[in-house]
């Protein structure tokens, strides 16, 4: 009888950690692609050094530690949607300036294209709701 | 006071304290696991490096500054704890969080040497079930489980560090979780010190002897506990098997008696007037079954105390099933110690002329259908005769030889019986079979007697007695034993084995062996 309890409590245990997984994984995505598709429009006409792009990103609160960027940085760039040109500093170390490439742009203009149809969507959703 | 260390971050070079420097080695130490798995690893932590260090330079306006605690603090706050660097994802970038457990002895809960507690972090077990498991391994091993504790005790290292403590639980090693820990400990500590500050030195007698007092209670209270917690574990071993016994005794016996028929005649027989086996056998079943089950519930409420397996009303039911059985079970009882209240004997005698010179011999001769039903001890066995009628065959017979001061040799036989009644005993003593085969100097007893089996068994018994006149020879032959009864005169002072196998002959009240050996 014990054991039979047991193991319900288990599986029901089992089952409420896999739906929060879910949960938050979701979220998680689309946190992150959100985040990429804001640093290629912040990229998008000037070359930016990791803090200025922070600067940006604080200012609108998409970030609350400055962490989370650089693995993102370095995801783009190893895609290929950024690049990278090294600058003295006077007052630190070397500072790495992001720069936009082509494929960068074209990737910024469908992101753009999907994240309006998607805000359009979501928007309709939201008001019917 | 405190040391400084110099150290080049991203080609800077700063002057830091060494607890400042601690921590910020723990800080990156932290991020390379965090990055261990994800491609380009090294390029981020070179970046993070250098933004630690940008944000040091701006933090101190002249190179000579030392960088202190509060500043590798502050700058831990705006880069973010090293779960905050990845936006977990089940892609390929989601660091590998080491959660791999390690086992070491817990001795911050220990009784003995944390290896319980230990083992308990490393399989996420409760505690107090490893105690006991050690402890009836303790019992059942004679001692040899105490050596492996031993080894346990030497082999596994104890979790001194936070890290380890950390790795025990299988709490990932974060730097935020470190400081989680050491703050708690901090806590801890500083919340003795300020006892030790209220109380003053005065009452640090009255204290220790309380601190004593109370570790002395609660190690009392959790060997209760543990007790407890055995008693319910022998208490369901017990009671489940017992349970598991009577039920499936109970069924067994009814399905071989619904097949067969045949061993059940016995109980038939033996019992209960006309009341089938089943209701018997459901009566003993309740009557015994439920207080195992009982037993049961207080076993599973030690081991558990929060289970309830079962309902108030389930409760109630079961006790009321108990008390009806029980009392069926009496009443039955009462029932057949009446139909055995009454006692009848029925005397038969027969005179038998032997002449004096013969030798009588007595000898039992069984029929021989019955001759395998009679080698075994039970004392009485079920027969059908040719009509198909069922008959009791008892082996309550006794044999006795008597002086007598008659003339004539006689044979007395009694049959008795009990029953409800006078006269139903009487019926019963009357229904009695056994018949000797008198010859002229011979006569044959059986040790068995026949009774018809729908009278059931009612302590029937037959007592032969042969009363012989003076100067009889008489010769008991050894097959007699079975039935020959006790304290029979004798000149030898045999008690009873001696008689058998040997000439008597009747001299003055007893009888005297002539073919014995002297003594």
């Amino acid at each position: 009888m014990y054991c039979i309890v047991l193991f319900f409590i288990y599986i029901f245990a089992i089952h409420y950690t896999c739906q929060t997984m879910n949960l938050e994984n979701t979220k998680a995505q689309m946190r992150k692609g959100i985040l990429e598709f804001c640093i290629l429009s912040i990229l998008r006409s000037e070359t930016k050094y990791a803090s200025e792009i922070l600067d940006s990103l604080k200012k609108s609160e998409m970030l609350v530690v400055e962490g989370t960027l650089y693995p993102l940085l370095t995801r783009l760039k190893n895609a290929a949607l950024l690049e990278y040109r090294w600058e003295e500093s006077t007052a630190g170390p070397p500072r790495k300036y992001y720069q936009i490439t082509p494929q960068g742009t074209q990737m910024l203009q469908e992101l753009n294209l999907s994240w309006k149809s998607l805000q359009k969507a979501v928007n309709s959703i939201l008001k019917i709701k | 006071m405190n040391k400084t260390i110099d150290i080049n971050l991203a080609g800077i070079f700063f002057h830091i304290d060494e607890k400042a420097y601690a921590l910020l080695k723990k800080y990156l130490d932290a991020l390379r696991n965090t990055f261990a798995k994800t491609t380009g690893k090294e390029e981020i932590l070179a970046d993070i490096e250098a933004r630690i260090a940008e944000l040091l330079r701006d933090r101190k306006s002249t190179k000579e500054q030392v960088i202190e605690i509060e500043d590798i603090e502050a700058i831990i706050a705006i880069l973010g704890q090293p779960e905050d660097y990845v936006i977990s994802g089940e892609d390929e970038e989601a660091p590998q969080q080491s959660n791999s457990k390690k086992l070491f002895r817990d001795t911050e809960d220990s009784y003995v040497g944390g290896v319980a507690s230990g083992l308990a972090h490393y399989f996420g077990l409760d505690v107090g079930w490893l105690r006991i498991i050690w402890a009836l391994l303790f019992f059942f091993s004679g001692g040899s489980f105490l050596v492996i504790y031993i080894l346990f005790w030497v082999l596994t290292p104890e979790a001194s560090t936070t890290a380890e403590k950390l790795k025990m639980k299988g709490e990932p090693v974060t730097v935020g979780n470190i400081e989680k820990k050491i703050k708690e400990e901090v806590n801890a500590i500083a919340d003795k010190v300020k006892n030790v500050d209220y109380n003053k030195a005065g009452t640090t007698l009255k204290k220790k002897s309380k601190s004593f007092f109370d570790n002395f209670a609660s190690l009392i209270l959790s060997l209760i506990k543990v007790a407890g917690k055995l008693i319910g574990l022998f208490l369901v071993i017990i009671a489940s098997l017992s349970l598991f016994g009577i039920t499936l005794g109970f069924i067994v016996t009814n399905i071989v008696g619904w097949i067969t028929e045949m061993p059940f005649d016995f109980i038939d027989v033996a019992l209960f007037q006309n009341l089938p086996f089943w209701i018997l056998s459901i009566l003993v079943l309740c009557g015994v079954g439920i207080p195992m089950l009982f037993l049961l519930m207080v076993g599973i409420k030690l081991l558990a105390p929060r289970s309830n397996p079962f309902s108030f009303w389930g409760r109630l039911i079961l006790l009321g099933l108990w008390l009806l059985s029980l009392i069926s079970l009496i009443v039955l009882g009462t029932i057949e110690a009446k139909s055995h209240r009454f006692s009848y004997q029925a005397f038969e005698n027969y005179s038998h002329a032997v002449s004096p010179s013969d030798t009588l011999r007595f000898s039992v001769s069984n029929e021989p259908q019955f001759k395998d039903r009679l080698t075994h001890s039970s004392d009485f066995d079920v027969i059908i005769d040719e009509e198909g009628d069922k008959h009791l065959l008892l082996q309550n017979v006794t044999f006795k030889i008597e002086p007598t001061d008659r003339d004539s040799l006689y044979l007395s036989i009694q049959k008795e019986a009990n029953g409800a009644s006078y006269k139903d005993a009487q019926a019963n003593a009357q229904q009695i079979n056994y018949a000797p085969i008198v010859d002229s100097n011979r006569i044959q007893l059986n040790s068995y007697l026949t009774t018809p089996a729908i009278k059931k068994y009612k302590n029937q018994e037959v007592a032969i007695t042969v009363f012989v006149p003076e100067k009889q020879t008489v010769f008991i032959d050894s097959s007699v034993l079975p039935i020959l009864g006790w304290n029979i005169p004798n000149d030898q002072n045999f008690v009873r084995w001696g008689l058998a196998g040997h000439h008597w002959n009747i001299q003055g009240n007893q009888l005297i062996c002539l073919d014995c050996k002297p003594k």
